[in-house]
């Protein structure tokens, strides 16, 4: 089945254990879970404003250890936008995105109009820092992306990202709110926990 | 007739499962030029010692896992990552032939553990397989599910089943521990995924069947005995050989 055109994909990427479905859940259904569940892959839908219409956008959030190379290939490809999350809490998870980084930037060719946002996510946990806000920054603009520190945990500018992240694409007009509705409204896609009846 | 005799086994996983096996093709004898000693390094050419209750298993595994085994309350055991460069120079060391296990941090081993299964010229688990495992994963019964799963891995050539029940065994010790480092056995299943079972194609690249690659590995770790030569756990092929 091809892919619905207007759909606009956003791909989550990072070291295992930083957070990046607790972005991702915090975002599509505000809430946090304190649960250790390592990520296959998942992708969530949620409708969003575009150009004065409405579009799909899908998050697909992926697994932090060992991403096979042809499905992060695959990823990349098929990505409008990026958030690249580390942990601030871990020197280490900075350091692994560099290889996503330069994946994406040969995949695409060029990141200047793909909106790529850098993450620097357990705000919340001061006494565990080991990444400065100020060293995030440097990296961004080093890789001429965005930057933002978040806490899924606190929900501390876990919206924003997102908004941030849309404000970014420059080819089309995109909002979170969608007029007369609340924004949120969401349903996941082809998750399967625990079942195998599917074949 | 043998009950191991792999053309039995077949017919027994078509008939009664309706799973039919790609034929494993013959491997051709590979020359390692690079040299290495552990990682890349087919399976029959890595230094191996002999275990009873396993059979030969790569000396690598044996002793990776044992210093792991010693550490498994690790938090986020084979999921945390360890430090790359630290990684890359354990690494280094352990293909010039070094031990140097001994003082290394546990992330960093288990990353060279997922990175030698990955590296085996051959996997562990044959893509000629992959089908099938996937198929008998999705049968109804419980006691089908794990009798296909076992007869698949009797099809397996013995070096692979040995190293896997090694393995398996020391993953679901590893699992036993899951209150303290939080890798229960799906977990661990996740993280070794793209290691033991990664998706071949596109196709392969959906969720709901990268999932289900997941429960193979899931089922294995809490069930190692499935690659065990212990005939008394063997499904009930005999009854149904002697019907011929």
């Amino acid at each position: 089945m091809p892919e619905q055109s207007n759909d606009y994909r956003v791909v989550v990427f990072g070291a295992g254990g930083v957070g990046k479905s607790s972005l991702v859940l915090r975002f599509v259904k505000g809430t946090f879970r304190d649960t250790y569940i390592p990520t296959v892959e998942d992708t969530y839908t949620q409708v969003i404003s575009c150009d004065k219409s409405v579009c799909t956008l899908q998050i697909t959030d992926t697994t932090g250890s060992h991403q096979f190379p042809a499905m992060q290939r695959l990823s990349i490809s098929k990505g409008h936008a990026f958030i690249l999350v580390y942990s601030i809490t871990s020197r280490q998870s900075i350091e692994e995105l560099k290889p996503i980084y330069q994946q994406i930037l040969a995949i695409k060719g060029s990141v200047e109009s793909i909106p790529i946002m850098l993450v620097g996510n357990k705000s919340d946990e001061t006494a565990q820092r080991e990444v400065e806000s100020k060293e995030g920054e440097a990296q961004a603009t080093a890789w001429k992306c965005a930057f933002m520190e978040t806490s899924a945990k606190t929900n501390f500018n876990v919206k924003e990202l997102f908004q941030e992240l849309l404000a970014l694409e420059k080819k089309r007009d995109m909002s979170l709110s969608i007029d007369g509705k609340r924004w949120g409204k969401q349903k996941r896609t082809d998750k399967l926990k625990g079942k195998c009846s599917v074949m | 007739m043998k009950v191991t005799d792999s053309s039995v086994i077949r017919l027994h996983l078509q008939v009664l499962y309706g799973i039919s096996v790609k034929r494993l093709e013959k491997r051709k004898e590979r020359l390692v030029l690079s040299g290495a000693k552990v990682f890349g390094v087919p399976l029959e050419s890595l230094p191996r010692q002999y275990l009873p209750e396993f059979g030969l298993v790569p000396c690598f595994l044996v002793d990776s896992c044992s210093f792991l085994l010693e550490r498994a309350g690790s938090v986020g055991l084979f999921r945390k990552s360890g430090s790359l460069p630290r990684i890359k120079a354990l690494r280094a060391k352990l293909n010039g032939g070094e031990g140097c296990l001994s003082t290394a941090p546990p992330y960093d081993v288990a990353a060279l553990i997922k990175q030698f299964c990955r590296e085996l010229p051959e996997p562990l688990l044959p893509c000629e397989l992959h089908a099938a495992l996937l198929k008998a994963q999705t049968l109804p019964g419980l006691q089908d599910r794990m009798s296909a799963l076992q007869l698949l891995s009797c099809l397996l050539p013995a070096r692979n089943c040995s190293s896997l029940h090694y393995l398996f065994h020391f993953l679901s010790k590893v699992s036993q521990r899951c209150s303290e480092n939080l890798m229960t056995s799906s977990n661990l299943a996740t993280v070794f995924m793209p290691c033991l079972l990664p998706p071949p194609n596109k196709t392969e690249m959906s969720q709901v069947r990268l999932e289900l690659r997941v429960l193979v590995l899931q089922t294995f770790i809490e069930n190692p005995h499935l690659f065990g030569n212990d005939p008394s756990c063997k499904p009930s092929v005999q009854p149904a050989c002697s019907d011929h």
